[in-house]
């Protein structure tokens, strides 16, 4: 290694040591709060759709459906990226994340069209999650049957 | 490559437009014209940093009494792709142009070369603009706006703002001149960072050399300048350049401050501070040429800091190649 790529090298790696996450344990604090607000918060809206007479299936489709619909509407007015500057994963991780995923590249590329813009760039942040999703899925269901065709004696999903 | 002026070129008049969050900041009231609307008139983002631009031009002739063909050559740059915030701005004055783009080290390019073309002879005026707005950058170099997420503490925030710098050798001579005496065009440097979320690491490098460079070709220490600023390092960027300055034996004082770090206030939660093209030339056609005529200062040095990456060289795991141009103004010219 001559001169210049030590120096090089030096530099990185104290460029490393001092750019490293300074507030883990607060960053942790936050997220966990939060995100276990919002998943309270589905509970409750849970026993609410349960207590309005639905069954455990449909209850749980309309809690996701109130979540996403929340989420949007707060990335909409401008408070959801408010909210996960404070939070971080813990807006992300609920079904809210995703959904912020979806509007806000909506609302962003509004002003290119509905075909260009909003139509070509909807999935750009969520457009790997449901790529790599769903091609998982088919793999994982693969695993599955190939298991169960050897003999394995595993539950039904 | 030091240059050295040998006209009398003068910056003549300035004007700094800016957004809310510069307007909050602690150099808010050093703004010509501030929009508590970050939209400044226009229905989106791109446009809205267009206009920025053609309001800073505007201020800065109407400040001067001048007709913009009083004018012979506008030199602008912005961050967005091909320039546009800078080409659309500009296209109703009818003044010559020439789009430039160094990232956030556009401004003093544009200074370098205004006082080159002054030099010449060939040019009676010249204006060295750029500008910068928040929302366009993240539009293009990171995510959606309204996309939750969160910053690393290294990260930077965009300026909002526009700089209009006009220069001139001729014109009766104000009461405090500035006067652009020396510049230095920058190497590319090259550290191997690849974090764009910490781009003031990446550019303190460049930084570095060009200081040193300049120190060496002036046979000047840091001592003999009233201020040496650098563009947009922010607060982790600036303890790079210190050390990396420090390591080759220039030791800075507190005559040294970054552009970045002076923009907004701590707890406008910005992380390490602000960057963007719009940055050193909102310190300077705002907050420097305005306190400068009322209390001149002997020699001020700027290098102003660029990192010259695209998203796609990001994506391609491609490091971020950085460079830093210098321009010092003095209270008097150099002969």
């Amino acid at each position: 290694m001559n001169k210049v790529d030590k120096i090089r090298s030096q530099y990185q790696q104290k460029v490393k040591i001092s750019a490293a996450g300074q507030h883990i344990f607060r960053d942790c604090l936050r997220a966990f709060w939060v995100g276990g607000a919002i998943c309270a918060f589905g509970e409750a809206l849970n026993a609410f759709y349960r207590f309005l007479g639905a069954d455990v299936e449909r209850s749980g489709l309309f809690t996701s459906v109130s979540l996403i619909f929340l989420a949007c509407f707060f990335t909409a007015i401008g408070w959801f990226d408010e909210a996960a500057r404070y939070a971080g994963a813990g807006t992300l991780v609920p079904i809210t994340g995703f959904a912020n995923a979806i509007a806000s590249p909506a609302i962003d590329a509004k002003r290119e069209g509905l075909v260009t813009g909003m139509g070509a760039k909807l999935f750009l942040v969520a457009g790997p999650v449901i790529l790599y999703g769903t091609s998982l899925s088919v793999l994982y269901g693969l695993i599955l049957y190939l298991l169960r065709l050897f003999g394995a004696d595993l539950p039904e999903v | 490559m030091l240059i050295e002026y040998r006209k009398p070129i003068r910056l003549i008049g300035a004007a700094a437009v800016g957004g809310s969050m510069e307007l909050s900041g602690p150099l808010g009231e050093y703004l010509d014209l501030a929009y508590t609307d970050d939209l400044f008139d226009a229905d989106s983002w791109e446009s809205a940093e267009a206009n920025m631009v053609r309001y800073a031009i505007e201020r800065a002739l109407y400040k001067l009494s001048f007709r913009p063909n009083d004018v012979d050559l506008l030199l602008a740059g912005d961050l967005l792709n091909q320039c546009t915030a800078s080409s659309y701005g500009a296209a109703d004055f009818g003044i010559p142009y020439c789009g430039l783009y160094n990232a956030c080290a556009t401004f003093a390019l544009g200074c370098l070369i205004a006082g080159l073309a002054i030099e010449s002879g060939a040019i009676r005026r010249a204006i060295a603009l750029s500008g910068s707005h928040f929302s366009g950058a993240e539009r293009q170099y990171r995510f959606p706006l309204e996309y939750g997420c969160q910053r690393t503490p290294t990260a930077q925030r965009t300026v909002t703002a526009c700089g209009c710098a006009v220069f001139s050798d001729r014109d009766p001579v104000e009461a405090a001149p500035i006067y652009l005496t020396r510049a230095m065009p920058g190497t590319i440097v090259d550290f191997g960072i690849k974090d764009t979320a910490n781009m003031g690491a990446a550019m303190a490098p460049a930084a570095a050399k060009t200081l040193l460079d300049y120190l060496n070709a002036t046979g000047t220490a840091p001592g003999d300048y009233d201020r040496i600023l650098t563009g947009d390092l922010g607060w982790i960027g600036a303890g790079h350049f210190k050390e990396l300055c420090a390591q080759n034996g220039v030791v800075l004082d507190h005559n040294y401050l970054d552009c970045g770090t002076q923009i907004y206030k701590k707890d406008q939660d910005v992380h390490s501070g602000a960057s963007g093209s719009g940055c050193s030339a909102f310190y300077l056609c705002g907050y420097l040429e305005k306190v400068w005529r009322k209390t001149p200062f002997a020699r001020v040095l700027l290098i102003g800091t660029g990192a010259l990456m695209s998203p796609l060289t990001i994506q391609q795991k491609q490091s971020i190649p950085a460079i830093a141009h210098a321009v010092e103004f003095g209270k008097e010219p150099i002969i």
